[in-house]
């Protein structure tokens, strides 16, 4: 796996307005696909936009692909995708709009394209784009963006706006698309939706990355359960009281396997992060 | 930035133009045309090429860079002088063009209607770049003829250099903002020279012309070094204005 994005203690404001993001470093590789969670108005958008080179940092380094986003080299943006939560608008059908944009995407696959279009149910002749709801429209974006092969595909809240029987075909599409080559990184709220897609959770809060772990590790290190009783006990680290028992996050002693809850460990991250760092390291 | 250019991309970004605005490019062609048809006299043409070019100009810019649709643009896959010189190309070489087609068919329509229609006969006009000075020498009246063509095209390249210059400084408004930002050059132009030449040759005015510098650029006693420096300055103000756009547009964040 290479390094795609090294980030380095980064910092962003917009203008007139307080430190958005302060002092914040990651790293993602290639071959995953990096769920970045976190509550409204922590900067995920702002991250991404930053990665994509839309935005540029007032401190600190950025690394894409060997490139520095700010200067939006077309080698960089080539190789880059970015979904942004509102689409641009477009007059033009499905079919002209790849025939206009598909040549400054060197690796685009039409049969790629029409294959997702196909399974989002989408007619590619007798659509233009401005005729398309919400929903379509981000499906046809989000298979134009599988199409162009990109290594590195930023979604800002992919799901939003998508049907049900959407929201599997587009988490079998991410699953499929994703090679050694390619990274995705989604922003969402919709945490279900990203259930068996992500693996690797990064978790904002208080405009800072505090928690950043392959989904592997984390079912390693983290128990995720439903206690009938809400018995004390020393190993979790966070509860949740609902109809149906006690959602709880514990440490891991015993190396029991258990189904990663990203809600719940999302709960469990921002309200003891220390603990989870600590046991992380 | 020279090393990145790429004539293939700079085309696609133009196809990519014409495609997302073939509709409205059309019906605004059409329109055009239609006013030639009807007004064809050449101060109306030389206004509607200014005015028409202002609002493309700030058009494309001002669409461009906001919004999901900015993002869009600016992460097509090109290098910022590749998206400028598109840009360039439709707003200054394109729009003249189109204005020349437009006149020609709307002047052509009107001979066809006035000669088939009416059975009139009226002559097409095609002095759009031609301007009749008479002069009276030794008593008579003599015409000459001058070709502006260059002249109107050197002019109309500023005045959409300028603008797409404003477009890319003010977010909204850009036409009024930008004309008031000319407006202050030109008062604090003014300032500069009124002192200069105050304290140069305590003279205010030269020739009762308020603008001092333009009569003195005209002026042939003046040093061959100066008069060439302002002459060819006055070149160079084209490509600087397209250079500033340039780095504007590379700071352009969404």
């Amino acid at each position: 796996m290479k390094k795609i994005i090294e980030i380095n203690k980064l910092e962003f404001r917009y203008p007139r307005q307080a430190k958005l993001l302060s002092d914040l470093s990651l790293t993602l590789k290639t071959g995953q696909i990096h769920g970045l969670l976190g509550k409204n108005g922590e900067g995920k958008s702002t991250l991404l936009k930053l990665i994509s080179g839309l935005l540029f940092p007032i401190k600190g380094k950025i690394d894409v692909l060997g490139f520095d986003p700010c200067k939006r080299n077309p080698r960089m943006l080539q190789d880059i995708f970015f979904l942004p939560e509102e689409m641009p608008e477009s007059t033009l059908s499905i079919d002209k709009f790849e025939t206009v944009y598909s040549p400054f995407y060197p690796a685009f696959s039409s049969s790629t394209l029409y294959k997702y279009m196909s399974e989002f149910t989408l007619d590619p002749h007798t659509l233009n784009i401005s005729e398309l709801s919400y929903g379509q429209k981000k499906k046809f974006y989000i298979a134009f963006g599988l199409a162009t092969k990109a290594k590195l595909i930023l979604m800002d809240e992919p799901t939003n706006g998508l049907d049900i029987p959407s929201k599997g075909q587009f988490r079998r599409m991410v699953d499929s698309a994703i090679d050694d080559k390619c990274c995705i990184v989604i922003s969402t709220h919709q945490v279900l939706d990203l259930d068996n897609l992500i693996n690797n959770i990064i978790i904002m809060n208080d405009h800072e990355i505090i928690f950043s772990e392959p989904t592997e590790k984390i079912t390693q290190k983290l128990k995720f359960r439903i206690a009938e009783n809400h018995e004390p006990d020393e190993t979790i680290i966070y509860s949740e009281d609902t109809l149906r028992g006690h959602y709880q996050v514990c440490e891991n002693k015993d190396g029991e396997d258990s189904k990663l809850d990203v809600e719940l460990l999302f709960n469990a991250v921002i309200s003891d992060h220390h603990r989870i760092k600590e046991l992380f390291n | 930035m020279i090393k990145e250019f790429s004539i293939k991309r700079v085309a696609l970004m133009l196809i990519r133009y014409f495609f997302e605005n073939m509709n409205r490019e059309i019906m605004f062609w059409a329109i055009i045309t239609l006013l030639f048809t009807i007004l064809d006299h050449r101060n109306f043409v030389i206004l509607v090429l200014f005015a028409s070019g202002i609002i493309s100009s700030v058009r494309l810019n001002k669409e461009l860079l906001k919004g999901p649709n900015g993002m869009h643009y600016l992460l097509i896959p090109a290098t910022h002088a590749e998206k400028l010189t598109a840009n360039i190309l439709l707003n200054t070489v394109y729009h003249f063009i189109m204005i020349l087609i437009s006149y020609s068919i709307g002047n052509l329509l009107i001979s066809f209607i006035y000669h088939f229609i009416l059975k009139m006969q009226i002559p097409v006009n095609w002095d759009l770049f031609q301007v009749t000075t008479p002069t009276l020498t030794d008593g008579f009246i003599q015409t000459s003829v001058q070709n502006v063509f260059w002249s109107i095209l050197g002019y109309f390249a500023l005045s959409q250099a300028v603008f797409m210059l404003g477009s890319l400084y003010f977010r909204q408004n850009a036409v009024p903002k930008t004309i008031f930002s000319i407006a202050g050059i030109g008062i604090l132009l003014l300032i500069i020279q009124l002192f200069f030449f105050k304290t140069l040759w305590d003279v205010k005015y030269i020739s009762n012309a308020i603008f001092p510098m333009f009569v003195m650029i005209s002026d042939s006693n003046l040093p061959k070094l100066i008069s060439t420096v302002i002459f060819s300055g006055s070149y160079l103000l084209l490509p600087f204005l397209w250079i500033v756009s340039y780095f504007r547009f590379t700071e352009k964040q969404i």
